[in-house]
């Protein structure tokens, strides 16, 4: 969809004879899009992608030996409230699409829980409930993936 | 046999000046949501250090000035109000950012929220600044700097398909994210073109008396110890974009990822190895902005300067550090997230960069001061030209970065 | 010799090498049919504040007023003729602390910076 507008907005700018700097189109592109409500369901489910991943990473390295528990949990717990943050912005996001919506909600919904599940479980320095957590983690995240292709799914 | 040490030491000092919160964060978040295609910046950003430290060195050799007598000598008082202004805004905020780059190393050792350590690393600078002597700071600051090469032995570990790093090293365009892409190029040209760091340098060249005769060693010194700087920031780019983007973290936006980036390859010692760089560039950085303030306003207002006197021998000096320190440990102390602040505080810098480059390109090409070693003609483009684009860069993307969208 | 550009905004120091400050104005005796004549630099915030324009210049003059006392109702002034060196620094033939240029550092010191353990 950016760029079927991007195009749009190069055909607009030399029909009127000037020459567009592309980064400055782009920058021009950013703005125009940025505020779109299915671009801000976009950005947040890939901070909660990337947040997902931070926290999936951190419990390896855990589990590994390799990250102090201290650190690890509150690592997690900043992850969680990322998600829950990205979680809520997505639900008030006016979309076209709201049975789309509300499956990312979910999946977003159900990796935070996940995550700070984990926090407590690593503070506890209980082994069996990380792996759990660790688990339903990886469920969610494969969520979040089915529910965000399906909502960026070209419509017929 | 002592020009070769005294180059060392240059050498090992700068790296420890140039490496700060500013390009660990930037280097970190570019290399996570573009990998490589960002290094470009880098290599702009230490090329044009370069130039301006060889240039501030040779200056302080030549005339016998700092950068801030020559400022205000050459354009007068009210022209040198306005690179001071800008400058002790930036070193305020930068200082603010350093502060809470130790403080989150303190954090991430302790458990202890970095919030409550921000007043008591305040307070330990001020002390080595109170007591400290200039080499005794200098070479502290440098010798512990070392400890971030690791982010180069890291970068190396991973082997990195180096064509790949190669190819990012020429400016392209970017595929998605382009204000971000912007954004980013400009923090990191901001935190590698660190006022302070030139400036600090010239009035390190005056307290160590610098002549003509050290010219050659001013040209070894600033060449290879930003390349070096520039080449530990190149790593810590690497590491993010092997570590963090290859695990799907695109997002760099709170400080907890940061040891993430050396975890995967040292384990636990990846942990204490971050945390120390990271305590330690900062830590020094903060030394070097705290006597860059206060060299600073006591060069421009013609007040006695120097970190070897005693306090009391120096009144308005040590009082313009320890109320910078004071001031700056407050939006640290508040809860202000550091990383948030570091970024700002790094495209700021760049923002004002031509404030306090440009009057300073007036003056190495003037005779007065310079006499015959003048700039050539390469040296003042090349910087022009990069200061020129950081300077629209971070204009059009600042506001977008607050304001825009996200 | 060009005197806003030699002379303006160079560091001063005393005969003991002290920095004192900076030349932060020029009092020059106009003459007819002649160029004029410097008679003495002044330093201090009062004249930077009149650089700056005649606003700031009487704020500065106020501020520095109420807390100088009438001693630094003025600018500082040093007689041109006192002058021994000009290089890279003006050196005047005077002792800073026969002067009352340092007085707020001398406040500072004893007040402040000097009660500090360890300030040597």
């Amino acid at each position: 969809m950016a760029a079927t507008l991007q195009a749009r907005i190069v055909n607009a700018v030399t029909a009127v004879g000037l020459r567009p700097d592309r980064p400055c189109l782009l920058l021009i592109i950013f703005v125009l899009t940025a505020c779109s409500p299915s671009d801000q369901v976009e950005q947040q489910s890939k901070t909660a992608a990337s947040a997902t991943q931070t926290a999936s990473l951190v419990l390896e390295s855990w589990i590994a030996g390799g990250a102090p528990s201290e650190y690890t949990s509150r690592t997690l717990q900043s992850a969680g409230k990322a998600l829950a943050d990205a979680g809520a912005q997505i639900q008030s996001a006016k979309s076209p699409e709201p049975s789309g919506q509300a499956g990312l909600t979910m999946a977003v919904g159900r990796l935070s829980a996940a995550v700070i599940r984990a926090a407590t479980a690593v503070q506890n320095g209980n082994r069996s409930e990380v792996e759990h957590a660790q688990q339903d983690l990886r469920a969610a995240a494969a969520d979040l993936s089915t529910s965000y292709a399906k909502y960026f799914a070209p419509k017929s | 046999m002592k020009k070769l040490l005294e180059i060392s030491l240059g050498v090992v000092t700068s790296v420890g000046g140039f490496l700060e919160v500013g390009s660990v964060a930037t280097a970190a978040q570019a290399g996570a949501a573009f990998r490589f295609q960002l290094i470009w910046a880098v290599v702009l950003g230490t090329f044009c250090i370069i130039f301006l430290v060889e240039m501030a060195g040779r200056f302080a050799a030549v005339s016998h000035h700092t950068i801030a007598d020559g400022i205000r000598e050459r354009f007068g008082f009210n022209a040198f109000l306005w690179p001071l202004l800008a400058t002790l805004l930036v070193n305020f905020l930068v200082m603010a950012a350093e502060i809470g780059g130790v403080a989150i190393a303190l954090e991430l050792a302790t458990g202890i929220g970095f919030q409550w350590w921000a007043l008591p690393v305040a307070f330990l600078a001020w002390l080595f600044l109170w007591k400290g002597t200039f080499g005794f700071i200098e070479k502290g600051v440098a010798i512990l700097g070392l400890v971030t090469l690791c982010f180069v032995v890291g970068a190396v570990m991973l082997k990195p398909d180096w064509e790949q790093v190669a190819a990012g090293a020429v400016p392209t365009l970017p595929d998605h994210d382009a204000a971000n892409y912007w954004f980013m190029a400009v923090s990191i040209l901001g935190a590698s073109i660190s006022p302070y760091l030139f400036m600090f340098y010239s009035s390190g060249a005056i307290e160590d008396e610098w002549d003509k005769s050290y010219l050659g060693a001013n040209r070894a010194i600033a060449g290879l110890g930003m390349s070096f700087g520039g080449t530990i920031a190149i790593g810590v780019l690497i590491v993010a974009a092997l570590v963090l983007a290859a695990h799907g973290i695109e997002q760099v936006d709170d400080y907890h990822q940061l040891p993430l980036m050396l975890i995967p390859i040292f384990g636990f010692w990846g942990f204490v190895l971050f945390v120390a760089s990271l305590g330690i560039a900062c830590f020094g950085a903060a030394l070097e902005i705290g006597l860059q303030q206060a060299y600073l306003v006591a060069q421009g207002f013609g007040w006695t300067w120097g970190e070897n006197l005693k306090p009391r021998d120096d009144p308005g000096f040590s009082t313009v550090y320890t109320i910078l320190l004071v001031l700056a440990a407050i939006p640290i102390a508040l809860g202000l997230d550091p990383l948030k602040l570091t970024i700002f505080s790094m495209a700021l810098t760049a923002a004002s960069l031509p404030l306090t480059v440009v009057p300073f390109l007036f003056l190495l090409n003037d005779e007065r001061y310079v006499g015959e070693h003048r700039n050539g003609m390469i040296a003042n483009a090349a910087v022009i030209f990069i200061i020129a684009l950081g300077f629209v860069l971070a204009i059009v993307t600042i506001p977008l970065q607050i304001f825009g969208g996200t | 010799m060009k005197l806003l550009r030699d002379i303006l905004d160079k560091q001063v120091v005393d005969r003991e090498q002290v920095k004192i400050g900076k030349v932060d104005g020029l009092v020059a005796e106009l003459r007819p049919g002649e160029p004029p004549k410097i008679v003495a630099v002044e330093l201090g915030s009062i004249t930077l504040g009149r650089r700056l324009g005649e606003r700031p210049g009487r704020w500065m003059a106020r501020v520095a007023a109420r807390l100088g006392g009438k001693r630094h109702a003025e600018p500082h002034r040093i007689a041109w003729n006192k002058v021994r060196d000009i290089g890279v620094d003006i050196e005047f033939d005077i002792d800073v602390r026969e002067t009352a240029i340092f007085d707020w550092q001398d406040w500072l010191r004893d007040h402040v910076i000097g009660r500090i353990p360890g300030a040597g």
